[in-house]
């Protein structure tokens, strides 16, 4: 089994508001001591007009963080791909991955906030139809030659990127972040690698959803990808500071995000713009994230790896970037949890 | 005077992960001679050495650097003007505000072959990329109608004239937190450029509209290296900057040349090949007698040497970076 962690976004949230610079620059060293520790990757997350100032453009930072490590997959967790012209996001990933020799794997993802849509002069309606087009003329550009496409929204006619990208047919396609049982069918009908958002998932779905995903790929007959499970941890030696993260900054985080989002509804279908201690959302949330002492950790990723999940994005990076927290804590995971599972070398 | 050198990636016979390393290499080699930027332009075209995403290879030259300004040459019709926005304030941060901003009004045909918008409107299309972009870096909250784009899509702002809106101040005024799920009229780019009140903006300068268009928006200008025209359009610039009652120390006039040092003189002007006709070839005394000269006629403020010419190899390149720095720009008045 293999270990990303993330998800670093640059966000300034209102619960731990930081220089943007400083922001920056913390996540590069952050990248570096993750090589060091021993993650197999490093996941950094976009939005778009956020008010904190999350990372809309992923791209340059992971070609910054390429030139300051060597051996860490770099990750974008991911691309809103729809928000994007699909030759010019090829080209720019492209170049990336000469950057990185090679070290890029695309999380792509659809996008769900209209705002994103709205702001880059699109709908937000069919957003899989678009999404797929362009996953299909990514994979045509990436392929020897010039490619020919006609879609919906995108039409081409004998037209090429250059540079290709470094690995040969373009780095690896992670669809990411959809959980519905008709996105997880369409990835693994696709090949796809898969990212389950696990947090707020109850594991009954995750296995779901890994089930629906490899039955496609056989019906499709064709290899199933890697299976990718995100979820928030907090790890620590004792129960009380396990506590304290999750009260000093998974609740905080959360409260001033959910709410920021509109993700939550009143009875009238009105956005919820406070989400208070008693809401009944911090349920299914809690009980999701991977909460404990490494112990506990392990025991709860084996479930995971136990359901046919290959890579685990420990999501320790939740929008504060409380950076010594976040170091002893990928410490402790890279010390404890992930030789456990290296032992394991038959999987 | 500042002197910075341009460089892409356009090296023969190595592959593009070479090239790429190649012109980082360069970067760390100016750096180091403290001459004051390097640029990055936007090329397509070339199967191998094609530097298409001139944003993201400043992103690394960024992290390969500490100190010195950091151009881009960007071809605005080409992208989306959100992305490049949102993309060169993030380098902005990432460089700790080093970032020069280079719009590239050109391209050739070939090159908007599955491009988003059509040849015939690539002007259009370079002139509302600007104004999106700069808006973008400045503005609270904006909304944005043109011949090509209308932002936010569904905004109710531009019921009114014009084809920009900022957001007025209503109070009271909502927390981002209270916004969600309200209209969406006013967009707000973030995050913004850490340089106040914004990267410096150099066009560069194709042809006299350009040229007047820099001068018209207080924006600086790059005349390219194969302009021969050079001291007439400095002049064009100059005067149509004074006659909008600006200053010339608002701006910046930057002109890019072929140029290459070596203490023999002779065996320089041997070497190289290819070269446009307003090259600065030769020694030190030699290069800096040129550079004054085009001062004198043009009033330039920044020159960008082109130094990877034909016919030379790396180790003469670096060679001539250093002679330059060391022996031409210590001898030009600041």
């Amino acid at each position: 089994m293999r270990f990303w962690l993330g998800l670093y976004g640059m966000q300034s949230p209102r619960t731990h508001p930081r220089s943007l610079p400083w922001l920056y620059e913390e996540t590069i060293r952050h990248a570096v001591e993750a090589e060091r520790l021993g993650f197999d990757g490093f996941a950094l997350t976009e939005h778009h007009f956020w008010y904190d100032g999350y990372c809309p453009a992923l791209l340059p930072v992971l070609a910054a963080i390429a030139r300051r490590t060597e051996m860490i997959r770099l990750l974008p967790f991911a691309l809103l791909l729809p928000l994007r012209d699909p030759l010019r996001v090829a080209e720019e990933i492209a170049v990336v991955d000469h950057l990185s020799r090679g070290r890029l794997t695309l999380g792509l993802g659809y996008g769900y906030r209209a705002e994103e849509f709205q702001g880059f002069g699109l709908e937000k309606s069919r957003v899989p139809a678009r999404y797929f087009e362009i996953v299909e003329i990514l994979r045509r550009a990436f392929g020897d030659g010039p490619l020919s496409f006609a879609g919906e929204y995108y039409s081409y006619e004998d037209v090429e990127i250059h540079p290709k990208p470094f690995q040969p047919g373009g780095p690896p396609l992670c669809l990411a972040g959809g959980s519905r049982e008709a996105t997880a069918r369409r990835a693994g009908r696709l090949g796809m690698d898969y990212c389950i958002a696990g947090t707020m998932l109850p594991v009954s779905s995750v296995q779901a959803l890994i089930d629906t995903y490899r039955t496609a790929a056989d019906q499709a007959n064709v290899p199933p990808g890697q299976i990718v499970v995100a979820i928030d941890v907090a790890i620590a030696d004792t129960q009380d500071e396990v506590e304290r993260i999750v009260a000093e900054d998974l609740r905080p985080v959360f409260a001033e995000q959910l709410a920021a989002f509109g993700f939550l509804r009143d009875a009238e279908g009105r956005s919820l713009t406070e989400v208070g201690p008693d809401h009944p959302v911090w349920t299914p949330l809690l009980n999701s994230f991977v909460l404990g002492s490494p112990d506990e950790v392990i025991a709860r990723i084996e479930s995971f790896r136990d359901l046919g999940c290959d890579v685990f994005l420990a999501r320790i990076m939740e929008a504060n970037l409380r950076s010594d927290r976040i170091l002893r804590e990928a410490r402790l995971f890279a010390e404890r949890v992930i030789p456990h599972f290296r032992e394991g070398a038959g999987r | 005077m500042r002197v910075g050198v341009l460089l892409d990636a356009r090296v023969g016979g190595v592959g593009t992960t070479v090239a790429y390393e190649r012109l980082l290499r360069h970067v760390r080699v100016i750096e180091n001679t403290g001459l004051d930027s390097v640029w990055i332009p936007e090329t397509h075209g070339c199967a191998v050495t094609s530097l298409p995403a001139p944003l993201a290879m400043a992103a690394a030259v960024a992290a390969e650097t500490r100190g010195i300004r950091i151009g881009v040459l960007v071809k605005l019709a080409l992208e989306h003007p959100v992305t490049i926005c949102e993309e060169a304030a993030v380098l902005d941060l990432l460089c700790n505000g080093r970032l020069l901003f280079g719009a590239d009004p050109g391209g050739d045909e070939r090159e908007y072959a599955g491009a988003r918008i059509a040849w015939a409107q690539r002007r259009a299309a370079f002139n509302e990329a600007l104004e999106i972009i700069v808006h973008g870096w400045g503005s609270d909250g904006f909304a944005y109608l043109g011949e090509l784009n209308r932002l936010p899509a569904h905004t109710r702002a531009l019921e009114r004239d014009g084809r920009l809106q900022t957001e007025p101040c209503v109070p009271p005024h909502r927390r981002p937190t209270e916004r969600a799920g309200l209209p969406f009229d006013y967009m707000s780019i973030l995050p913004k450029p850490l340089q106040i009140p914004r990267p410096p903006v150099y066009l560069l300068g194709l042809d006299g509209e350009t040229i007047d268009l820099a001068a018209r928006g207080g924006y600086s200008l790059v005349i390219p290296p194969s302009t021969e025209s050079v001291a007439a359009d400095a002049t064009r610039y100059w005067h149509e900057l004074e006659r909008m009652g600006r200053h010339r120390h608002e701006v910046d006039l930057a002109i890019a040349r072929d140029v290459y040092v070596e203490a023999d003189g002779e065996r320089s002007r041997q070497r190289v090949s290819g070269v446009t006709s307003g090259a600065l070839i030769g020694t030190p005394d030699e290069v800096l007698h040129g550079i004054k000269n085009l001062q004198r006629q043009t009033g330039m403020r920044h020159l960008l040497c082109r130094v990877q010419l034909q016919g030379l190899t790396t180790e003469q390149i670096d060679a001539s970076i250093r002679l330059l720095a060391e022996d031409v720009r210590s001898r030009l008045q600041m």
